[in-house]
């Protein structure tokens, strides 16, 4: 039977893929910057945390998170990856430090070259990400 | 221990209704009382005093704090469901409710509120008149009644407009004041509307202002309204008429006693006067209230719970009840896109599109239309098929460009709305929900949806979507105690007292037998001031 000194005590597997997640999840909108918020997210998913295949390859392969994103935009709208990323889309709006993106007064969208530009990118990151649900 | 309490005139309830009763019995020379579980914004986020939504967004330290709160429900449940556009300033008024007033349902969602103010303090501010037809429905007599309305009107204070709207709208009442402007891409339909009215009217569809109890002048120390378009976070200058504005007055001049922290669990009426039995919701202890006039204004639902505990504890009743049926269109005034949105801007209701499909049947379906403002672009990322990182710079020029029209059907007894209720003397009552739509009638709602979509677009916008947030959603209920031209036991007579009571009174639209499409808020403070003239 194994023995555990005071500062070895094993941590709750969910615990610990609840935090990886929200790692990742703020990296993705935050960058660096992220990693302060951490404990707001986990304090706000805390009570709706479950594991989900999609979330857990993306913590394992982080590079995938962005189609994902797309691939779940136009295929999973409901999933629980979804969910997540929302989450941490909220607090990048409240907290990243370019604002301005997020306020159209101060700085008016593109217009319809942007949008069809934006949109034509998002659905070709979906292509893979789509292949890729598929096997999750 | 039970602690007692005394007062001449006990208000069960704070929301709009409950203060209007209050309102008009102060100054009657009785000791008057007005109660609610007391919820409070004590916890809310403070906001600035000055500066607008773009002002705050950049300069405030605490970001996460004012625009997001702490509780995730929002992203992890299963639909949009009842109350989204709460905001975190605002999610007190639907507090504590989930556990301290439990329901069961698969098809109905409603809203309820345990806080002052109760769900008036998320009012959207909305002021229709009724027609005769439609107060008649009700089972209100019609005569005299716009008195009332005028009564009200002169106390909260309505900013309107005379145009197409008006038959429908607040604004043919006298001291109306003028409305707030129209936004960039709401006066680009309005000015549409103006173009191609002929044909739009011809089809029963009336374009304009709507009415809000808001002051865009000074007026009993509010206001005025200058549109820092922070409407839902704050109430600025308390330009926004909501009961939680006229309660302090009440209270510091009008002699009026505030009571917070119970929650009504029944009463017992005897030859002497009503007692009232409650639980502090803090401490769980038993409180009584003795009154010579009761008057319920806690809303439909909750009138419901306290007389089935009352009148047969621990039996089950089923209460009939009535809700309007809601949904959401969206557009795209392609010619915004990308724009600015302008410096004037607006979170409230901008304009009001009623269908008046026969003219002589009491049967007018209403939209309200806003601009997508001061929300944060969090609460519609989700809807869009893209990559959420890839949304923002799409959201920042589809945004400016939006109108959501939120359509409310009328809602009458054919289909079937049930409230069953197990009351009980000591625990909370078991409470189970049933607004049963089958598809012909879903079906009926959609064609009239529809029409609204396709009058909305002959505006020279995009229809979007069609969402349906679910029943409950509207947040709009009626009829759990029927009114009648005579006594019927669970209903009310049309003084507005309970059946089989003589000291017991019902102030809000558990009575009406029809819930109109038209904003029913005004109607219901209108009502509130009747029953509280009878008491």
């Amino acid at each position: 039977m194994p023995c555990f000194g005071k500062n070895q005590i094993p941590q709750n597997p969910d615990k610990m893929q609840e935090k990886k997640e929200a790692e990742i999840f703020l990296k993705y909108f935050l960058g660096s910057h992220g990693n302060q918020f951490v404990s707001v997210y986990l304090n706000m998913a805390n009570p709706f945390f479950r594991a989900d295949p999609v979330s857990s390859f993306a913590v394992k392969y982080p590079f995938f998170i962005s189609v994902l994103d797309a691939g779940t935009g136009l295929f999973r709208k409901d999933c629980l990856f979804r969910k997540k990323l929302h989450l941490a889309f909220a607090i990048s709006e409240c907290v990243c430090p370019d604002r301005e993106k997020f306020l159209p007064l101060i700085k008016p969208g593109p217009g319809i070259p942007g949008i069809v530009f934006h949109s034509v990118l998002s659905f070709l990151k979906a292509i893979p990400g789509g292949i890729l649900l598929l096997f999750l | 221990m039970i602690e007692n309490i005394e007062t001449d005139i006990l208000i069960v309830g704070s929301g709009c209704t409950g203060v209007i009763a209050a309102m008009s019995l102060a100054g009657s020379g009785k000791r008057v009382m007005l109660l609610d579980p007391g919820v409070g914004p004590e916890n809310a986020p403070r906001f600035p005093e000055e500066g607008t939504f773009e002002k705050i967004r950049l300069s405030e330290a605490d970001q996460l704090k004012l625009f997001l709160g702490n509780n995730g429900s929002f992203f992890f449940q299963e639909s949009l469901g009842t109350g989204a556009q709460f905001t975190s300033s605002r999610k007190f008024i639907s507090e504590k409710t989930d556990e301290l007033i439990p329901y069961r349902s698969k098809n109905f969602s409603p809203m309820e509120s345990l806080a002052t103010g109760g769900l008036g303090e998320g009012w959207g501010l909305g002021c229709c008149i009724f027609s005769d037809a439609e107060i008649q429905a009700c089972g209100i007599i019609p005569d005299g009644f716009k008195e009332h309305y005028q009564w009200v009107a002169d106390r909260i204070g309505i900013s309107g407009a005379k145009d197409d709207a008006e038959p429908f709208t607040a604004s043919a009442l006298d001291n109306i004041m003028p409305a707030f402007p129209t936004d960039a891409t709401n006066s680009r339909l309005l000015a549409s509307y103006n173009l191609r009215k002929e044909k739009l009217n011809r089809n029963g569809f009336f374009l304009g202002r709507p009415s809000l109890a808001l002051t865009t002048e000074k007026f009993n120390n509010r206001g005025p309204y200058t549109g820092r378009d922070l409407d839902f976070y704050l109430n600025e200058n308390q330009s926004a008429w909501r009961p939680s504005v006229e309660i302090p007055r009440l209270v510091s001049e009008k002699n009026i006693i505030h009571k917070r922290g119970l929650l009504v669990k029944y009463f017992h009426e005897s030859e002497s006067g009503v007692e009232v039995f409650a639980r502090d919701i803090k401490n769980n202890t038993a409180v009584s209230v003795s009154c010579q006039r009761l008057i319920l204004a806690t809303g439909p639902l909750g009138n419901a719970r306290i007389v089935a505990a009352t009148l047969a504890p621990d039996k089950e009743i089923d209460f009939p009840m009535l809700c309007n049926p809601y949904y959401y269109l969206s557009f795209l005034n392609m010619g915004r896109l990308g724009k600015s949105p302008g410096e004037v801007k607006t979170g409230l209701a901008q304009l009001s599109l009623f269908h008046d499909q026969s003219a002589t049947e009491p049967d007018i379906a209403m939209a309200s239309i806003y601009s997508y403002n001061s929300l944060m672009f969090y609460r519609v990322v989700k809807e869009l098929p893209l990559a959420m990182k890839n949304s923002i710079p799409v959201l920042r020029s589809l945004l400016p460009a939006m109108s959501i029209a939120g359509v409310h059907l009328p809602a009458d007894n054919s289909i079937g709305g049930t409230m069953k209720v197990r009351g009980s003397l000591s625990e909370s009552p078991t409470v189970e929900y049933n607004y049963p739509l089958n598809s012909l009638i879903k079906q009926n709602h959609l064609l009239r949806i529809k029409k609204f979509r396709k009058a909305i677009s002959s505006l020279g916008v995009w229809p979007l979507g069609i969402s349906d947030p679910g029943m409950g959603s509207s947040i709009h209920y009626a009829g759990t105690l029927p009114m009648g031209k005579t006594e019927k036991y669970l209903g009310i007579d049309r003084s507005g007292k309970l059946a089989g009571s003589n000291r017991v009174f019902v102030a809000d639209g558990s009575g009406f037998n029809y819930l109109p499409a038209k904003g029913i808020t005004f109607t219901l403070m209108a009502w509130a001031r009747k029953v509280a003239l009878n008491v």
